[in-house]
């Protein structure tokens, strides 16, 4: 569909493409669906950019419509806030849950270089690599 | 031909149920002639599957429309070639093919099964025999693909075109195959756990069939994306689809799993950690195969309304809650032998990216499921769709990228701070270098300077450490660099199969970065004769050539490109119109190079000649789809069977100040 | 409580809840995938009464239609595709009863949407189509009206406030109960 005359920003228009689900084809955007609705939709974009409408109204225009599904991604605003913000504390809990139980493994083991032999492979290790050169295959991997 | 089918579905089915109970009974009762018998029976399934296959396959090849299934998914005018994508195209085909590879790597599996494994075999036999058993009742009772109508039509309905794509040959069998090789490591670390084997026994088992599972999905995902890019027609690759998703989650957990069964291996770690791993692979597995038949979340992968969503559901189920209780009942005897020594060590390492692993998972799984939460709570149903994934997995996947390149140049138990300057000065001065060059050429988007420079450390970390590795080998023994590469990479194969996968994984971070951060597209309306621009890339369209085929209409467009003035090469997209299903599909016509791609698709044919084409420059994804054989390869490396070796520990540092140096080998 | 029974209980209430509320939505799906929006609920859809949006639709015989001259009708609109089944099942009864309602202050406009003009003509001429109907070229009526699949349709009042709407085909005697309610003032409705 050749885009209207008009001054608009053509990347800004694709990204607002991005944002619109095609009302009636499952799980495609609007910039994906080749379904005459969505091409009809995507030249609804770029002429109301080019009349000077904003990302927001245009979105807010779209969602009048066809309702909030039409949207890609939820709001971040309201209860819907919690879509992105619950996964996002989740993995920091986990992330921080891991540290503090490895934290905790360690403390089982407080004395990380307790031997002298293992003190003397340590050192042999870091000041060459040899001990891994000799094909022996449970050495590291 | 159909009423062969039925009988070898049905003797299917009569051998699962009596493999299932033989092993079990063989295993409790302690009898090996059972036990073996019961085996036996795992064995034959694929045979006898085999035939039931070779009959649908015969009816298809033969149009006997008289089977309900041919004439639903096949067509007089559809090309035989096809059969082999008809087959699976609906319910019966699919779950039909899903007993033949889960019955046929049960039985490769039972038959290779380590030593460690062979006296709790009977639990793992039984376990899968009963997978199967459900898998074939399923096929036999609800979705039976040989089921005959009345009344044989003239001519089927036809094949959706949409799958008639070389992608389409190999993409839904890898990932049904990778979904339900899922069972196997399960099986093995059940089994084992049942059997009361509560120490490392399915360790190997369990890693190698974790492996196969991961590579399968891993492949399957890589040819789906293709699949996408030439045939959808939008000029992208992944869209965060619910079934897409249900795929990627067990593949990450998978991930997850065979790396951190490394530190099990290697360090005697995380014991209790790999069996919750393995489960959740397992359940995120089923929760795939329950979103693609029947789930409650529009797709574009749905195979259409049936009532099976409840019987995988409930499989689910089952399938989530038995592991747990063997778990929890072994809880008290799972104790892991050894402790960590430090945090800046591989194992921390592998913890980090276990939990980033199953952070992007869950966000998925967030994703699919809030829509059905906000219906369920807020009343109206809220889509989240790829906007949603790119913002919240995207850092995620960097921070991988990051854990992916640190962690395997981390040594194992403890860095000394000399070994870490040792092993990320280079690596990191190529990070940074990079980082610095391309904010020298301009560019200035933080995700692609991350991204890219965490390519550049992961590739330059494993190129130092092999380089390392071989030199280390070479000066030692005196061999030539490439007897010493070769033998060396024959030394550890987990090692370096593993830096051959994560290759292939910077290749597809090149083309995800570059094709979703780097794309240019345009929609132009061109009559024959006008030329378009996009890039330095000049489009001049010649016209379109009208095709009849029996069940389609091919307009193929003829595009000339060139690059600034030069004559580049003539491209033939084209467009399909099915009168039967008045469907259409698109084939893009692609110049792909390792620097960038040029996507030409006509989006709508004119009446008067006129065609309105998408045009995409996609930089690098080249690198995406060529990652596939590298990934491929990198994992036959690590399957490759190796020498065993048996590992002798130092008993204790006194033995060792004796003098008394136990050696492994 | 022991540590053991802890991991049963944080692993097991998420999965319980999981297979919960996928055994819900399997419910309220019917165990059939649902798609964005499309024929998810058929026959009445509640609207918020509004003013309907203005449009000016170029008509099949060269005139054209807008929506303010039909001010002081119940105003029909109906989106339809001469190629979509329902529509064409339909087509016979929405003919009659625009007959029946010939003389009363009731006007019918089809807006054929997704489709190519010639065959838009060629299905009003097979179901002897009366009213004025149109082809909406760009989608601008269909995408103001938020339309999400065919057919649909939008009853406006005479005041040119926006009452029902309904998706998928209907029947003669809806048709008429409809409109016999708009045409005695919407009591009935609200």
């Amino acid at each position: 569909m050749p885009p209207p005359p008009g001054v608009f920003d053509e990347a800004e228009a694709q990204s607002i493409d991005r944002m619109l689900m095609c009302p009636i084809c499952p799980g495609e955007s609007i910039d994906q669906s080749q379904v005459e609705l969505a091409k009809q939709m995507r030249q609804r974009v770029r002429e109301m950019l080019a009349q000077g409408t904003t990302r927001q109204q245009v979105l807010d225009f779209f969602v009048e419509r066809y309702g909030p599904t039409v949207l890609a991604a939820p709001p971040k605003s309201g209860l819907n806030l919690l879509a992105w913000v619950l996964p996002v504390a989740l993995v920091a809990a986990a992330l921080a849950g891991g540290f503090l139980a490895l934290r905790a493994m360690r403390r089982g083991n407080p004395e990380p270089v307790l031997d002298p032999y293992l003190a003397a492979v340590d050192a042999r290790l870091s000041s060459s690599n040899l001990a891994e050169g000799q094909g022996r295959p449970d050495n590291n991997g | 031909m159909a009423e062969l089918g039925t009988i070898a579905l049905w003797l299917a089915v009569g051998l699962g149920v009596y493999g299932a109970i033989g092993a079990l009974g063989g295993q409790v009762r302690g009898s090996p002639l059972l036990s073996e018998s019961a085996r036996r029976a795992a064995y034959v399934l694929p045979l006898v599957l085999t035939v039931a296959i070779l009959s649908l396959v015969g009816a298809f090849v033969g149009r006997d429309f008289q089977v309900a299934y041919v004439a639903r998914h096949s067509s007089l005018d559809m090309p035989r070639i096809y059969t082999w994508v008809a087959f699976y195209a609906g319910n019966e085909g699919s779950l039909l093919f899903i007993c033949l590879v889960l019955s046929a790597l049960a039985a490769l599996a039972l038959a290779l099964a380590p030593g460690e494994t062979r006296r709790t075999l009977g639990w793992t036999a039984a376990i899968l025999l009963t997978v199967q058993t459900f898998f074939l009742a399923v096929t036999a009772v609800m979705a039976n693909p040989f089921e005959t109508l009345p009344l044989a039509p003239p001519d089927g309905e036809g094949i959706n075109p949409l799958l008639t794509h070389v992608g389409m040959f190999f993409h839904p069998p890898a990932l049904m195959s990778g979904l339900v090789a899922a069972a196997i490591p399960l099986a093995f670390v059940m089994g084992s756990l049942i059997g009361g084997k509560t120490k490392d026994e399915w360790l190997d088992a369990a890693r190698q069939w974790g492996l196969v599972s991961w590579a399968l999905l891993a492949v399957g995902l890589l040819l789906g994306s293709w699949w996408a890019y030439t045939i959808l027609g939008w000029g992208g690759f992944w869209f965060w689809d619910p079934v897409e998703n249900a795929a990627l989650m067990p593949w990450l957990a998978l991930t997850a799993f065979i790396h951190s069964v490394m530190v099990q291996k290697r360090r005697g770690m995380f014991r209790m950690w790999n069996i919750v791993l393995i489960n959740v692979a397992f359940g995120l597995a089923l929760y795939g195969m329950f979103m693609n038949r029947g789930g409650p979340v529009p797709s574009v992968h749905s195979f259409g309304a049936s009532t099976l969503g409840w019987v995988f559901l409930v499989f689910l189920v089952v399938g989530v809650a038995v592991p747990f209780a063997v778990f929890f009942c072994r809880f008290p005897a799972l104790t892991s032998s050894r402790s960590l020594d430090s945090m800046l060590s591989r194992e921390a390492a592998f913890l980090v990216n276990n939990l980033m692993l199953l952070g992007i998972a869950f966000v998925t799984l967030w994703g699919t499921l809030y829509p059905l939460l906000s219906r369920l709570f807020g009343g109206q149903e809220i889509t989240v769709a790829r906007p949603f994934y790119d913002q919240v997995n995207g850092p995620l996947l960097l921070g991988l990228l990051f854990v992916m390149g640190v962690g395997p140049l981390l040594p194992w138990r403890k860095a000394t701070p000399q070994a870490l300057r040792r092993a990320l000065l280079l690596p990191g001065l190529a990070a940074l270098g990079t980082v610095a060059l391309l904010a020298g050429l301009g560019m200035h988007q933080g995700y692609a300077l991350a991204g890219f420079g965490l390519c550049a450390l992961v590739s330059a970390g494993i190129a130092q450490e092999w380089w390392r590795d071989v030199a280390e080998r070479q000066r030692a023994l005196g061999e030539g660099y490439l007897r010493a590469f070769w033998r060396r990479t024959r030394s550890n194969r987990p090692r370096y199969g593993g830096y051959v996968v994560h290759l292939a994984v910077v290749m597809v971070a090149l083309g995800v970065l570059g094709g979703s951060l780097f794309d240019r597209q345009r929609d132009v309306l061109l009559v024959p004769g006008q030329t378009a621009e996009i890039g330095e890339y000049q489009i001049r369209y010649l016209g379109t050539v009208e095709q009849p085929f029996g069940d389609r209409t091919e307009y193929v467009s003829t595009v000339v490109v060139q690059r600034d003035g030069q004559p580049l090469t003539t491209l033939y997209p084209w467009r399909a119109f099915y009168p039967s299903q008045s469907m259409a599909a698109t084939r893009a016509a692609i110049r792909s190079t390792p620097v960038e791609d040029l996507y030409v698709v006509p989006s709508e044919n004119r009446a008067d000649g006129a065609v309105v084409f998408r045009l995409v420059v996609n930089p690098m994804v080249w690198w995406m789809w060529t990652a596939g054989p590298v990934l491929v390869l990198g994992t036959l490396v690590c399957l490759w069977p190796q020498r065993r070796v048996v590992a002798v520990r130092a008993a204790s540092p006194l033995t060792a100040q004796t003098g008394r140096q136990s050696t492994s080998g | 409580m022991s540590r053991r029974w802890w991991i049963l209980l944080a692993a097991g209430a998420p999965v319980l809840g999981l297979v919960a509320l996928l055994a819900w939505a399997s419910v309220q799906s019917g165990g059939r995938p649902a798609s964005f929006g499309i024929n998810r609920q058929l026959g009445e859809v509640a609207v918020e009464a509004r003013p309907a949006e203005e449009f000016i639709l170029p008509l099949l015989d060269g005139s054209s239609i807008s929506l303010a001259e039909l001010r002081g009708n119940v105003v029909v609109l109906d989106f339809w595709a001469s190629w979509c089944p329902p529509c064409q099942e339909e087509a016979p009864a929405l003919a009659k009863v625009y007959r029946e309602y010939a003389g009363r202050e009731v006007q019918f406009v089809g807006v054929d949407i997704w489709d190519r003009p010639e065959d838009a003509q060629k299905f009003t001429e097979k179901y002897g189509v009366t009213y004025p109907s149109g082809v909406d070229d760009r989608g601008r009526i269909a995408i103001n009206y938020g339309v999400k699949g065919i057919p649909e349709k939008f009853f406006i009042d005479r005041g040119g406030v926006l009452r029902r709407k309904f998706v998928g085909p209907m029947d003669e005697t809806t048709l008429r109960r409809v409109l016999d309610d708009l045409l005695a003032g919407g009591r009935k409705f609200r």
